[in-house]
């Protein structure tokens, strides 16, 4: 488990990350969501031991019992993929496994590529944990090698939409708090449009179309999407 | 294991640099063959009423004799005389007035033309010129070169007394001259300049050589690396693969300019070889604070080093190498 208590971090005066405090278990399968500069990456980097925060706690086992994949992961652009593995560990199946060439040198890596290699080097270390910062221009191979991923996952990114099938929990992120923490089913929304007015209720309720029912006023239902309720209650908080 | 790994693979990516040893090597084959080109000259001059009268000797940087003319002039009067062994006798019969009139003996060689002028204090001196020397001093009645694995010593015959041969020089039998105030501080070493320009290009080698091979550590090109195998592990790696290269690049090229030019003399170069890794392990320190920065704090240290070189304290500059441990604290914090 990885847990946070009042987790703080401020850099040159200015606070990225506010007094957040989570538990995040091995089988959890989380999406931590914001828009740029919400605090995302910070949050991410502290989970996975990278950086300290200024205030508070993270507790984590072993850092290299969490595979971290970084927004743009670097590495020395003139070796080759293998010399990359070679630094940490000479099981070159990892490569095969996550779909590399180990002959292709770095600099010829599209950035998917780099991120199945940051996924390969922290394989061999049996990672209970997988922290994905960014899921910008991922292949369906690199998403797939996510969803079969055994144990904890935690997935940043600005939407929903990319990453709604491979998550069960979902933190939202507001200029360094978290503003939104449950399950995904609580993004779910519908939107009541009737007269000049509009109702935004929660899809598994209905007790505003059964009013509007008995008072005889005609409505319209609109499915809206998690992120269009993530931008409409959280992102502007 | 992971150790040896990280090892190999940065000793293969620093393996390519060694072409820098070669060029280095060639600095100091072209500095050496250039400072080959010297001659020295030693030997004394007397002048009476009865006239002028110049022995010596002149000799290339090995300590043999060089065919050479040498001309004396005094006025309008001239003398010349040519030598195959380097060793020379001039007699000018002229009246020579002491101690307001000066003498031009001049060398023409293969290698080098010298023009002395020199005056005679007394009723002689002994004179001294040396392009290139491990060891020099000049006095009336004292003149010494040291050149590779010789020394040449002239005296004044009066006052001096040679009537007895010295098999083996030590501290009991060496007989000065009586008004000579000599000291080792005495010595001079024309060496030290070439030796100081050849440090600098291989500081310049050094930190070309770290710029590519040290900026992963700003860069961030091994900070997943470092995050699974730990920080220790690829900063020590790292570094023992860049010593060999280091300690080659550093005394090679060293090695070489004194063996053409000193002879098998390690203690005249160990101050250079201790400067260039001392400072190739500062710069090392330095590479986490960024590339660019490496490379203007190395300037500074650079600086440092030389001096501390040029005072005889090159030991100080084994402190550099305390910036490793600050440069592992930066990576470590950042």
């Amino acid at each position: 488990m990885i847990r946070a208590i009042n987790v703080s971090k401020i850099f040159h005066g200015s606070s990225a990350v506010v007094e957040v405090n989570l538990d995040i278990y091995e089988n959890e399968k989380v999406g931590v969501i914001g828009v740029h500069n919400s605090g995302k990456t910070v949050l991410l980097q502290m989970l996975a031991g990278d950086v300290k925060p200024t205030k508070g706690k993270v507790y984590l086992e072993d850092k290299r019992k969490i595979a971290y994949i970084p927004q743009v992961p670097k590495f020395i652009p003139t070796i080759s993929v293998k010399d990359v593995m070679t630094y940490v560990n000479k099981e070159y199946h990892y490569l095969d496994f996550v779909g590399l060439d180990g002959n292709k040198k770095v600099k010829d890596l599209s950035l998917d590529e780099k991120k199945r290699l940051s996924l390969a080097l922290s394989l061999p270390f049996s990672p209970n944990h997988l922290i994905v910062d960014d899921m910008s221009q991922i292949s369906s191979l690199t998403k797939d090698l996510i969803r079969r991923f055994k144990g904890g996952v935690i997935i940043a990114h600005h939407n929903l939409k990319d990453i709604w099938d491979l998550i069960d929990r979902v933190i939202i992120m507001s200029k360094g708090r978290v503003v939104f923490d449950g399950p995904k089913s609580g993004l779910l929304y519908k939107v009541i449009r009737f007269k000049n007015s509009e109702i935004w209720e929660r899809e598994n309720e209905n007790s505003i179309e059964i009013d509007l029912d008995k008072r005889g006023v005609k409505y319209e239902v609109i499915r809206v999407t998690p992120d269009e309720v993530f931008l409409y209650f959280y992102a502007g908080i | 294991m992971r150790f040896s790994y990280i090892f190999m693979q940065e000793f293969k990516r620093s393996i390519v640099f060694v072409f820098l040893i070669l060029i280095a090597l060639s600095l100091s084959l072209i500095a050496a063959q250039i400072l080959s080109e010297s001659i020295s000259v030693i030997g004394i001059v007397e002048g009476s009423s009865y006239g002028i009268k110049v022995s010596g000797y002149v000799f290339d940087f090995q300590g043999k004799g060089v065919s050479s003319e040498i001309k004396l002039s005094y006025y309008n009067f001239t003398e010349s005389v040519k030598t195959n062994n380097g060793s020379f006798y001039l007699y000018l019969p002229v009246a020579y007035i002491q101690n307001n009139t000066r003498i031009n003996v001049i060398i023409n060689s293969f290698q080098k033309n010298v023009n002395l002028t020199l005056t005679i204090p007394n009723s002689s001196t002994t004179f001294a010129f040396s392009s290139l020397f491990l060891k020099y001093y000049s006095s009336q009645n004292l003149s010494i070169i040291s050149v590779k694995g010789k020394t040449f010593i002239a005296v004044d015959p009066k006052q001096e007394n040679s009537n007895y041969t010295i098999f083996e020089i030590n501290s009991d039998n060496v007989n000065l001259p009586l008004d000579v105030n000599f000291t080792y501080n005495n010595f001079s070493n024309t060496l030290k300049i070439p030796l100081i320009i050849l440090l600098l290009f291989f500081f310049s080698f050094i930190d070309l050589m770290d710029y590519y091979l040290l900026s992963s550590f700003p860069r961030g090109e091994l900070r997943q690396i470092m995050r699974l195998v730990g920080t220790i592990k690829v900063y020590v790696g790292k570094l023992i693969a860049e010593i060999p290269l280091t300690i080659m690049l550093s005394s090679l090229p060293f090695y070489l300019f004194e063996f053409i030019l000193i002879g098998n003399d390690i203690a005249l170069i160990l101050p250079y070889m201790i400067a260039s890794i001392s400072f190739s392990l500062g710069v090392y320190g330095l590479a986490p604070f960024g590339s660019k920065n490496m490379i203007y704090y190395s300037v500074i240290l650079g600086f440092y080093i030389v001096n501390l070189v040029i005072y005889d304290r090159y030991l100080y500059s084994l402190l550099a190498t305390l910036l490793l441990i600050v440069g592992y604290i930066k990576l470590r914090i950042s």
